[in-house]
């Protein structure tokens, strides 16, 4: 469901952003693309197939709205609203997360892979089968969430809390922990240390 | 083209549903249930389902793949001619196919396991039992490890960094993520997988900013 219409710059293999015949690096007016993409997200909506990589979104309210088979790779998140928003199949890889409000949040078969997350509340949120495999994450919490088959593979997590939580197969190996909490949390069911394969 | 992912409650792992965006002949990829959840979501998309890829002959298949040909008219597809006893259309590494004008082509990541097989659709690589998001696939010895390794760095890990992972098992990522993440990639540059079989070639650096062995919680 992800669209797959690529960037008219010749010998581009990037994804041409949604509005756009170009990806974000070749558009002739980026701050136009910036603006449209914020003109069309708000709140209590449903969105698919949305190409959005590279923007900037900033003091958006995206809350109670709906995701599904968007992109957002490398974009970039200051003080946006995500709370009750739902995501399927969403890509946010290597995108930045500043001081959002992702409480709430019904995540599956999304990715936060090699993003950074900065200040954040992921409260009160389904997170399942969500890759946050080397994510940065710092000064933010995943309270009282469901986090089942989610995986935290070689992230960097400092000041991050999961009280009471459910880590039922929820990997952290090789990962960062740095004045982590899992109080209250069934960390004894999810996996730390280095990756047995890999250790062989 | 449109792409949906399913996940079954009694094997815990993944089928993705592949077809075009107003209904009609679908791909089923590693279906291992056949609930009425994933029926559901095959009819509600208005699908008919005339295409099964299987990435590994394993006998967790055979109970959905029979029930499955009871409601749909699929041709299966596998690394082998048969799934126990449930004949199939063998496709070896390099395979092309083209099914319902999607063109899907098959590629082996394992280094080892001949009937293991991945499917490449677009910017999709279905990679089964053999590679998981930010974690390689169980394997029989070390030295298939080794195989593994080589092989996913020659042919996974060099595809265009948005192509999506989509795994038997553990939520989907991309290649540029596993780049940075993947025990088969970064140990390999640590040496704590051996180098070897026939994709051989010379050790992935670490990225700069690997991190340290994790912590257990306190």
């Amino acid at each position: 469901m992800l669209s797959f219409v690529k960037c008219a710059a010749a010998g581009c293999d990037a994804y041409a952003v949604t509005g756009s015949v170009h990806c974000f690096t070749h558009s002739e007016a980026p701050g136009e693309l910036q603006a449209r993409a914020a003109a069309l997200l708000g709140p209590r909506q449903s969105y698919a197939r949305l190409n959005f990589s590279e923007l900037t979104l900033e003091g958006l309210d995206l809350s109670e709205s709906s995701f599904s088979s968007c992109r957002f790779a490398r974009a970039h998140f200051r003080n946006v609203n995500f709370s009750k928003c739902t995501l399927r199949l969403c890509v946010f890889d290597f995108a930045t997360f500043e001081d959002c409000t992702l409480s709430e949040l019904d995540s599956m078969y999304t990715i936060f892979g090699g993003s950074r997350i900065d200040r954040c509340d992921l409260s009160n949120s389904e997170i399942l089968h969500t890759n946050l495999n080397g994510a940065v994450c710092t000064d933010s919490n995943f309270n009282d969430s469901n986090l089942y088959f989610s995986r935290f593979v070689a992230a960097r997590l400092t000041r991050v809390t999961f009280v009471d939580c459910n880590l039922k197969k929820v990997l952290f190996l090789s990962a960062q922990l740095d004045q982590v909490s899992f109080k209250y949390s069934n960390y004894e069911e999810a996996e730390f240390g280095e990756d047995p394969v890999g250790a062989l | 083209m449109k792409l949906f992912a399913h996940f079954s409650v009694n094997t815990l792992s993944n089928c993705y549903l592949i077809g075009p965006d107003d209904g009609g002949d679908a791909i089923l990829v590693d279906p291992t249930a056949m609930d009425i959840q994933l029926l559901r979501l095959i009819e509600s998309n208005h699908y008919d389902v005339r295409w099964v890829l299987i990435t590994h002959p394993s006998e967790h298949h055979i109970h959905a793949v029979r029930t499955l040909l009871r409601v749909y008219d699929a041709a299966i597809y596998c690394g082998s001619a048969k799934i126990v006893e449930l004949p199939c259309t063998a496709v070896g590494d390099g395979a092309h196919l083209s099914l319902g004008g999607i063109d899907v082509n098959a590629l082996d990541i394992s280094g080892y396991a001949g009937d293991s097989i991945a499917y490449r659709i677009a910017d999709l690589l279905f990679t089964g039992e053999r590679l998981s998001s930010g974690r390689a696939g169980s394997t029989p010895n070390r030295y298939a490890l080794s195989l593994l390794a080589a092989s996913a760095r020659e042919r996974v890990f060099a595809l265009p960094d948005h192509t999506l992972i989509l795994p038997a098992f553990g939520p989907p990522s991309t290649v540029g993520i596993e780049r940075t993440t993947s025990p088969l990639f970064t140990a390999l540059g640590r040496g704590r997988i051996a180098e070897g079989g026939p994709a051989g070639g010379a050790a992935a650096r670490p990225p700069s900013d690997a991190p340290k062995a994790g912590e257990s919680p306190a």
